[in-house]
């Protein structure tokens, strides 16, 4: 069963996304805030992350940075908001990430993404 | 003794010699203040002496100053000045030595030369081992006899004290105490004086009091409302995480089409229905809604707005609006606008005139989404002006809408209201409407002077050269401000048949600003021209100065 970090401090978001993932038999870790995510990040060896981008500690830019350096081969997707700078998404993607998923999103969709990340 | 002297003296004295009093009356017999009160009056005991005593020492201290006795025995020395059969003779000569300098001097009692106490005077007297001697040769006039009997009663030291024409401020402390002691109470305060002390003091105290309890209601409305907002705070947690998973399951196990067969029964029972009649729980379940409403897409925005209404959550939201609170209205504005909750309309619609600025607001905000009105009347008709914030929230959702088809924004150029037709002239700019500017050049030869700057600008940003006759027509004006933007959209025009004219608009007397706008139009229009003139005129006022700042690349957009 693989494994999917998904750091993000909307608590309803987040239990739709891991309701949704764990139909397609994910197993699912969550982190509320960076700081949390970060330790998550270094003690579940995640197969994939899902991160969201503006986060109480730390933000998702540092997560990717962070994700980067502990678990390089973790392929990211950055789930965020369209009102985002332009710039940050754009760092994200020299970061590393793999693929940006802007707010508001179709859940179904989101987990086609996973699925075709994983596979790879 | 005058009682009302006493009062005065007292009021004059301080705290502590207030409490010095009290604790004096606690203490003192009657007869020891007789005693010590016959002393002072120059009253002699047989054998009995008194001395000033300035020191002690353990050791003897050899050399002591001329006029002091040094007394020794095995225990201590003692710096003794003078010996006298009269108390008050000691106690003057105590009070002289205080005055050149000598700190703390006091007066001890010697009976046979030997020191003893006062209290041992005082007994040796009663058990009449000594005599108290009233008529000393050097005292008292006559008839003061009979008062200073060597045991007075309570009733003698009054008379005595009534009688005597005594200072008060001549007296200390405790000789006060002694006369303030044998002195029957006698209020000094009238009746009528008293009652009004007291009802100032009864009007201090109630407003104290009503003060220290009105402190109390608000610690405790403060201590009782935190506790409350905790309660809540708590209570609302709960909720959402009893809502989580049965959201999830609508959400994720059920088809869109399942949920719009379901009935509200069957809705409900994806919920604990204790909890449905709860309004705090109804409340987190819209906020719930809502907040997914925002984050999904697709067919969960459907399925959303499905389990809302099938909630009949559609229906507290609505009711909102006949709140009195302005808040709570705005919230089920944002929930009717969210929920797309298109029969409330007409309810808005009477609430896009409402006097509250935010309920105004969001109304409109709502109708600009919902109201199937493409002349957007209710915007129109607004009676009152609109703020630059509301200009922004209006232009995000008619730049949304457009997208989808075009708004139609003639009405709102025919308004009454001068701020939303300067706003229609602003959308027809920011979402290019060039079918617009023909209505704008009507509009324009009775429009005020912010509207027809606006209109300038919005010609310029088109680029509707063939309104460029419109555009002059505000060199006839005598606004300056409205001159300069006639003059600055005909620089971005560029139409050289208007040389002539800006030309002779610069040989006139205008100002500084006026005159740097034509001249920045003329050399966008035609730079050669512009040199020619400029040189040729280097002597009018401004213009070498204009030219120099226009060259200047630093300063083109200053």
């Amino acid at each position: 069963m693989k494994n999917i970090l998904l750091i993000e401090d909307d608590v309803l978001i987040s239990t739709m996304v891991k309701f949704r993932l764990n139909k397609d038999g994910y197993n699912i870790t969550v982190a509320e805030d960076g700081n949390a995510g970060m330790e998550a990040i270094r003690n579940c060896s995640p197969d994939l992350i899902i991160t969201d981008v503006m986060m109480p500690f730390k933000n998702g830019i540092e997560i990717i940075n962070f994700a980067q350096q502990y678990k390089p081969e973790c392929p990211i997707i950055v789930l965020s908001s369209l009102g985002e700078e332009e710039a940050t998404v754009m760092e994200a993607f020299n970061l590393g990430a793999a693929d940006f998923v802007p707010k508001p999103f179709n859940p179904n969709e989101l987990a086609i993404r996973v699925k075709r990340l994983i596979k790879n | 003794l005058e009682v009302n002297n006493l009062s005065v003296y007292l009021k004059a004295k301080n705290f502590r010699s207030m409490l010095l009093l009290f604790l004096i009356l606690a203490g003192q017999t009657s007869y020891a203040q007789t005693l010590i009160q016959q002393l002072r009056k120059g009253c002699e005991i047989e054998g009995v002496t008194f001395s000033v005593q300035v020191a002690a020492w353990d050791e003897d201290p050899k050399n002591i100053s001329a006029g002091f006795i040094l007394d020794c025995d095995q225990v201590s020395c003692k710096v003794l000045y003078g010996s006298y059969t009269n108390y008050a003779e000691a106690l003057n000569a105590r009070d002289s030595l205080e005055k050149i300098g000598h700190k703390g001097p006091w007066v001890p009692f010697f009976h046979n030369d030997k020191s003893v106490s006062y209290e041992q005077i005082r007994a040796m007297v009663r058990r009449q081992e000594l005599q108290v001697n009233c008529d000393p040769p050097s005292l008292q006039p006559a008839g003061t006899q009979e008062e200073l009997t060597s045991s007075p009663s309570l009733e003698d030291s009054v008379h005595t004290a009534e009688t005597a024409a005594f200072q008060v401020d001549e007296l200390d402390e405790e000789s006060l105490v002694v006369k303030a002691k044998s002195a029957p109470f006698k209020p000094f305060y009238k009746l009528k004086s008293r009652v009004m002390d007291d009802l100032k003091l009864i009007i201090l105290l109630g407003i104290l009091g009503i003060f220290i309890l009105f402190s109390l209601g608000l610690v405790v409305a403060m201590i009782w409302v935190k506790r409350m907002n905790k309660i809540k705070h708590v209570l609302k947690e709960k909720y959402k995480a009893i809502l989580r998973e049965p959201l999830s399951q609508l959400m994720f196990d059920q088809e869109t089409e399942d949920i719009k067969a379901m009935s509200y029964e069957q809705i409900a029972d994806f919920f604990p229905k204790e909890l449905l009649s709860n309004k705090l729980f109804r409340q987190i379940i819209i906020n719930e809604l809502i907040s997914l409403n925002k984050s999904f897409k697709g067919e969960f925005k459907d399925k959303i707005k499905m389990v809302y209404r099938k909630l009949n959550l559609h229906t507290y939201s609505i009711g909102k609006l006949k709140s009195r609170k302005w808040g709570v209205v705005t919230k089920g504005l944002v929930e009717i606008n969210e929920m797309d909750l298109e029969e409330a309309v007409p309810k808005i619609n009477s609430l896009s005139q409402h006097r509250n600025f935010y309920i105004r607001s969001y109304a409109v905000a709502t109708l600009l989404n919902l109201s199937n009105d493409k002349n957007l009347t209710y915007l129109a008709n607004q009676s009152y002006p609109l703020s630059r914030w509301q200009q922004i929230t209006y232009l995000r959702i008619i730049r949304y809408l457009s997208k989808k088809e075009q708004v139609k924004l003639s009405y709102l150029l025919d308004s009454k209201n001068v701020s939303v037709r300067i706003f229609a002239i602003k959308l027809v700019n920011l979402l290019g409407r060039v079918d617009l500017l023909e209505k704008m050049a009507e509009i324009f030869p009775a429009a005020e002077v912010a509207e027809k700057k606006e209109i300038v600008r919005s010609f310029a940003a088109l680029h509707a050269s063939s309104y460029a006759d419109v555009i002059v027509t505000c060199f006839a004006e005598n606004s300056e401000e409205l001159k300069i933007s006639a003059a600055e959209a005909l620089g971005i025009l560029g139409d050289k048949d208007l040389v002539p004219l800006i030309l002779k608009e610069l040989e006139g007397e205008i100002g500084f600003q006026y005159k740097m706008s034509l001249m920045k139009c003329l050399k966008s229009i035609d730079t050669v021209l512009y040199e020619i003139w400029a040189n040729d005129h280097l002597a009018t006022p401004y213009v070498g100065l204009i030219q120099r700042h226009l060259e200047d690349r630093s300063l083109v957009n200053v």
